[in-house]
């Protein structure tokens, strides 16, 4: 019983942390898609056109790619990808993409500058 | 019988001494004021007789040999003869090929400084890296502007790929990703045939705490800049992420290697005292990684933790504010005692 109530506990938990990871807002865009989002602690989030999927073994490719109008820029090992996509709010659709049952994570490709020390 | 054992022992003895004079022999190991404590430069400049690494006995014995570093930088002057000998390759991180360009110095300077540190060779030329005889992985990455999870993970990859034993990285974004976390922490704990890559990070030079930044992964070293006081540079950042100190300067930059196609210097070397002089925690980093090489070459079976362990545990506690359980926020565990950690493999 214990173990139950440990589970649905985490599962909570996962999914609040899940939600606050993409609790994004769209403040800026460049070319008609977003690339500055504003995140709920106040910081501000450049992203690039890609994001980085991770996807279970067995999985449709192309299935994902024409459902979400996607493309490969690039492939890793351990069936992680980076995907290029056109659409306007990024996060949106990787909100979608994480709902899919066959995809393990999903993380945004963000940009920053560096500091050379 | 009798005359060729005395003949072996003083061939013995000739390399020994040829080996112990060859370091004081580099014509700039005087200014060296971080790797070692020299009577007459260090009262020239008023330095405090432990600024150093304590690491003079260690010097004379390791030079990192069968150790592979990965520095992560922007461009390097492939051709300076301090380090060619140790540069086994170049990585472009944007294409994979061999092609950097070098041609200002806004660009070559900071990588060229980082490796001299290093690898500079034993040649009667110049200064003494820590590690000459480390193997030099460089992978370029442009830091001069804005830099892309998806650049940082390929430099990664491209470290992990050449096996490397360690990673240097002066620099840091103050705001590491997810994918990057995760990169680096798949890599301190498999990589190595399981051993782990060691990671260091410079700290960053702003005299404040920045949260989530890549020295404050559990797995990293991160690295903070002492003075020639022997105390934290004014500059250098403090926090959860400062682990070690090493010496960076304040008012003396680290000798080290230049890019000498640069016009506007007058020599291969930033010397100490030099108006283009090196120091910052960019300075630092590359001390505690070419130490951990002398480490490896001891005992090359040591795991990333091992390492981490002997390194932050055999550390001078310097400064005057007080450490508990061994550590605090502004001088991490210390600064660097080479000799120490060496006696405690």
């Amino acid at each position: 019983m214990r173990s139950i109530q440990a589970i649905i506990i985490l599962s909570l938990f996962l999914s609040f942390s899940y939600t606050q990871s993409f609790d994004y807002q769209p403040i800026n865009k460049k070319n008609g898609i977003y690339t500055q989002y504003k995140k709920s602690d106040g910081t501000i989030v450049n992203l690039k056109n890609t994001f980085f999927v991770k996807l279970k073994e067995v999985t449709n490719l192309n299935l994902l790619l024409s459902s979400y109008n996607i493309h490969i820029k690039k492939q890793y090992k351990d069936n992680m990808y980076l995907f290029e996509s056109k659409e306007r709010d990024l996060f949106k659709i990787m909100k979608q993409i994480q709902k899919e049952p066959y995809v393990l994570s999903v993380t945004p490709n963000s940009f920053k500058r560096i500091d050379i020390r | 019988m009798r005359n060729g054992l005395i003949i072996i022992l003083i061939l013995f003895f000739s390399v020994s001494c040829k080996k112990n004079n060859s370091i004081s022999n580099e014509p700039l190991y005087q200014e060296q004021w971080a790797l070692h404590y020299d009577k007459p430069f260090y009262d020239a400049y008023d330095i405090n007789i432990n600024a150093h690494m304590h690491g003079e006995k260690s010097l004379l014995k390791y030079s990192g040999k069968g150790v592979k570093i990965a520095i992560i930088d922007m461009g390097i002057e492939q051709n300076h003869t301090e380090y060619t000998h140790a540069l086994k390759k170049v990585i472009n991180s944007r294409d994979g090929s061999n092609q950097i360009t070098c041609n200002d110095y806004t660009v070559c300077y900071h990588g060229t400084a980082v490796t001299g540190i290093i690898s500079s060779d034993i040649n009667g030329d110049g200064l003494r890296g820590i590690a000459p005889d480390s193997e030099i992985i460089f992978i370029h990455l442009d830091l001069k502007g804005y830099v892309g999870d998806d650049e940082i993970l390929d430099a990664l990859i491209y470290a992990e790929n050449e096996n490397v034993d360690i990673v240097n990285a002066s620099w840091g974004t103050g705001d590491v990703s997810p994918i990057i976390k995760s990169k680096i922490e798949s890599m301190s704990n498999n990589g190595r045939n399981g051993k782990g890559i060691i990671f260091v990070f410079a700290v960053g030079n702003r005299g404040k705490s920045i949260p989530n930044d890549e020295s404050m992964l559990e797995s990293v070293i991160g690295v903070g800049s002492t003075d020639e006081e022997n105390l934290r540079s004014i500059y250098s950042n403090f926090g959860e992420g400062l682990d070690i100190m090493a010496p960076g300067g304040f008012t003396l930059g680290i000798t080290t290697t230049y890019a000498f196609n640069d016009e506007t210097h007058p020599n291969p070397y930033m010397k100490a005292e030099d108006y283009k002089k090196f120091q910052g925690t960019s300075a630092s980093a590359p001390i505690i990684s070419a130490s951990i090489a002398l480490l490896l070459e001891k005992n090359p079976q040591l795991t990333r933790k091992e390492i981490q362990n002997i390194v932050l545990l055999s550390a001078d506690k310097i400064g005057n504010i007080e450490y508990l359980n061994e550590r605090n926020d502004y001088y991490g565990y210390g600064k660097l005692n080479l000799d120490k950690a060496i006696s405690l493999l």
